[in-house]
């Protein structure tokens, strides 16, 4: 345990021989951390700065964290919930400037309808013809919360299971965010993407509630 | 027969292939007879795989000219110009944590450290530490070389085997305290967080040998405290968890349940009259808090209320009493003196 070099506490050389340190938990786990980042972020930018964020959390709740089983699944947690945090704070720094969003339903009103004539507008045409940016704009229309979700379920492949135990949620909660998440994707990629055959917006009894 | 709304149910599980026979079979039999569902599944799996064409932002060129903008306005010194590794993440990270244990008292930086006095286990949390200590064989950190390829397997199985020794260890503590009339509550409420982190069944032991330390009222009223959010939370998660949809769930019997929230129920009301102001304001809410849901489970008819049982989960998840009830544990507890918590952690 020489490598140790960040604090030789007496508790450090008590358990040092049957447990791992903080710096071995950034080895083991800061890989996967960082590319659930990504895939939260978006980018190569803020997820370094989320996984940083992320261990310096663990790092200064070490002492309340208790049993090693469980590491992964605990900063999985606290990447998840800063992630959605800094989401929300963003948002909510947007509508102050914003003043028109002041609801969910009107931020619902920068969405472009299905099949109203707008889709004939050349510049919707030219923004269809990138799907990243098409799949990118429509991840950005989900909540901070059907987001995560749907990134732990479609991108890191986790079981919906292993989502409400990241969550702290039920396994019914994570399957009705899900849901709600992947219909709110169809309908915005539908919107440029006729090809998905969704069915008509506002078809009864079919559309996501939110 | 199954309706529509019950069958849209299931499409989750469905596209994600986590639908067991049955059910699958009952979907497929209704997509083919109702061209309604059909056509939503259609589009709901053609946006799946449209989403599936995400190229990982790491190596697309446009979240890659989006990051070198981004750098310029990067506080941190060492990352303009050099190619991204793991590696280089890794050394950030403890240098940030180097630089935060300069500013605070530096915490412990070891995990599990507080176990060491619980560590007589629980067979059932051997494997994952052992799991765990074999990541102590390898190379430190700076020495390591880490390529973004790495498969990412380890982690799901460490996932599969903490989910599944949860259950156990949750199922024997709720056995333990429903069939045990006799279980005396554990007052360190720093103890408390193993109930969801794998070895309650430790705590029972350390509970009865404290019971022979003559403690003071307070003290005594603290372990009954900590006793009553402790079941209280094992009843909680044990019912949040349960699967409404799975086979077999209408044969469950709830009695149990809702004898040891009557239990608690009296347990509060004897608490809430002998708070006396000293304690947090969060830790008072917290026990009306969990008085009323706990009121709700004793309501609930003696078996298959799953209805009954669906409504308590959407109120554990919105009141977020499950994340309160962390919250308290984490602070340290008014009634228990100082002197006594070092006591015990030394013991």
């Amino acid at each position: 345990m020489a490598s140790v070099a960040i604090s030789m506490g007496e508790s450090l050389n008590r358990a040092a021989d049957r447990t791992p340190s903080f710096e071995n938990v950034v080895g083991e786990h800061s890989e996967k951390i960082f590319f659930l980042a990504l895939d939260l972020t978006g980018n190569h930018h803020d997820a370094e700065d989320l996984a940083q964020e992320v261990f310096i959390k663990a790092y200064k709740s070490l002492d309340k964290f208790r049993g090693d089983a469980q590491v992964g699944t605990w900063l999985y947690r606290i990447t998840v919930n800063t992630h959605i945090d800094k989401m929300r704070k963003k948002s909510e720094a947007a509508m102050r400037n914003y003043d028109s969003w002041d609801d969910e339903q009107s931020v619902l009103h920068f969405k472009p309808p299905a099949d109203s004539s707008l889709r004939g507008n050349p510049e919707r045409k030219l923004r269809s013809a990138g799907i990243q940016e098409d799949i990118a704009q429509a991840l950005k229309r989900l909540s901070p919360r059907q987001h995560s979700v749907f990134v732990l379920r479609h991108y890191q492949h986790l079981k919906l299971r292993e989502i409400a135990d990241v969550l702290s949620c039920s396994e019914g909660t994570v399957k009705t965010t899900l849901f709600r998440a992947i219909r709110r994707l169809r309908d915005e990629l539908a919107a440029h993407r006729p090809e998905l055959g969704m069915p008509g917006p506002g078809r009864p009894g079919l559309e996501g509630s939110q | 027969m199954r309706t529509c709304d019950q069958i849209q149910n299931d499409f989750v599980e469905a596209l994600y292939g986590e639908l067991d026979k049955h059910r699958r079979r009952s979907l497929q039999a209704h997509l083919k007879s109702c061209a309604d569902c059909r056509r939503e599944f259609e589009s709901l799996r053609k946006t799946l795989e449209v989403m599936s064409q995400r190229e990982h932002p790491a190596f697309s060129g446009s979240s890659a000219e989006a990051d070198a903008s981004n750098r310029d306005a990067s506080p941190s010194e060492d990352r303009g110009g050099q190619p991204f590794s793991i590696e280089s993440l890794q050394q950030r990270i403890l240098r940030a944590a180097r630089s935060e244990s300069g500013v605070e008292a530096a915490p412990p930086i070891s995990i599990g450290e507080g176990d060491a006095r619980q560590s007589a286990p629980g067979a059932a949390a051997q494997p994952q530490t052992g799991a765990f200590r074999g990541s102590r064989e390898a190379p430190s950190a700076s020495s390591r070389p880490v390529t973004l390829s790495k498969s990412r397997d380890n982690w799901r199985w460490l996932m599969q085997m903490a989910a599944g020794l949860a259950l156990v260890a949750l199922g024997v503590v709720i056995g333990r305290i429903t069939m045990d009339g006799t279980y005396s509550p554990s007052g360190q409420p720093a103890d408390l967080a193993q109930t969801t982190d794998g070895q309650p069944a430790d705590r029972l032991g350390t509970a009865t040998d404290q019971a022979s330390d003559a403690p003071s009222p307070d003290e005594a009223l603290a372990r009954r405290v900590g006793g009553y959010v402790s079941r209280s939370q094992s009843l909680l998660v044990g019912l949040a968890n349960m699967d409404t949809e799975s086979d077999g769930i209408e044969a469950i019997d709830l009695d149990p349940q809702r004898q040891l929230s009557r239990s608690l129920l009296t347990e509060a009301s004897y608490l809430r009259d002998r708070l006396d102001g000293r304690e947090s304001r969060e830790l008072v809410e917290l026990i009306a808090d969990l008085e009323s849901i706990l009121r709700q489970i004793a309501n609930l008819e003696a078996r298959h209320d799953l209805e009954g049982i669906e409504i308590i989960q959407e109120g554990v998840e919105s009141s977020g009493i499950l994340i309160k009830i962390q919250l308290q544990k984490i602070r340290p507890h008014p009634l228990v003196p100082e002197r006594n918590r070092k006591k015990k952690d030394a013991a």
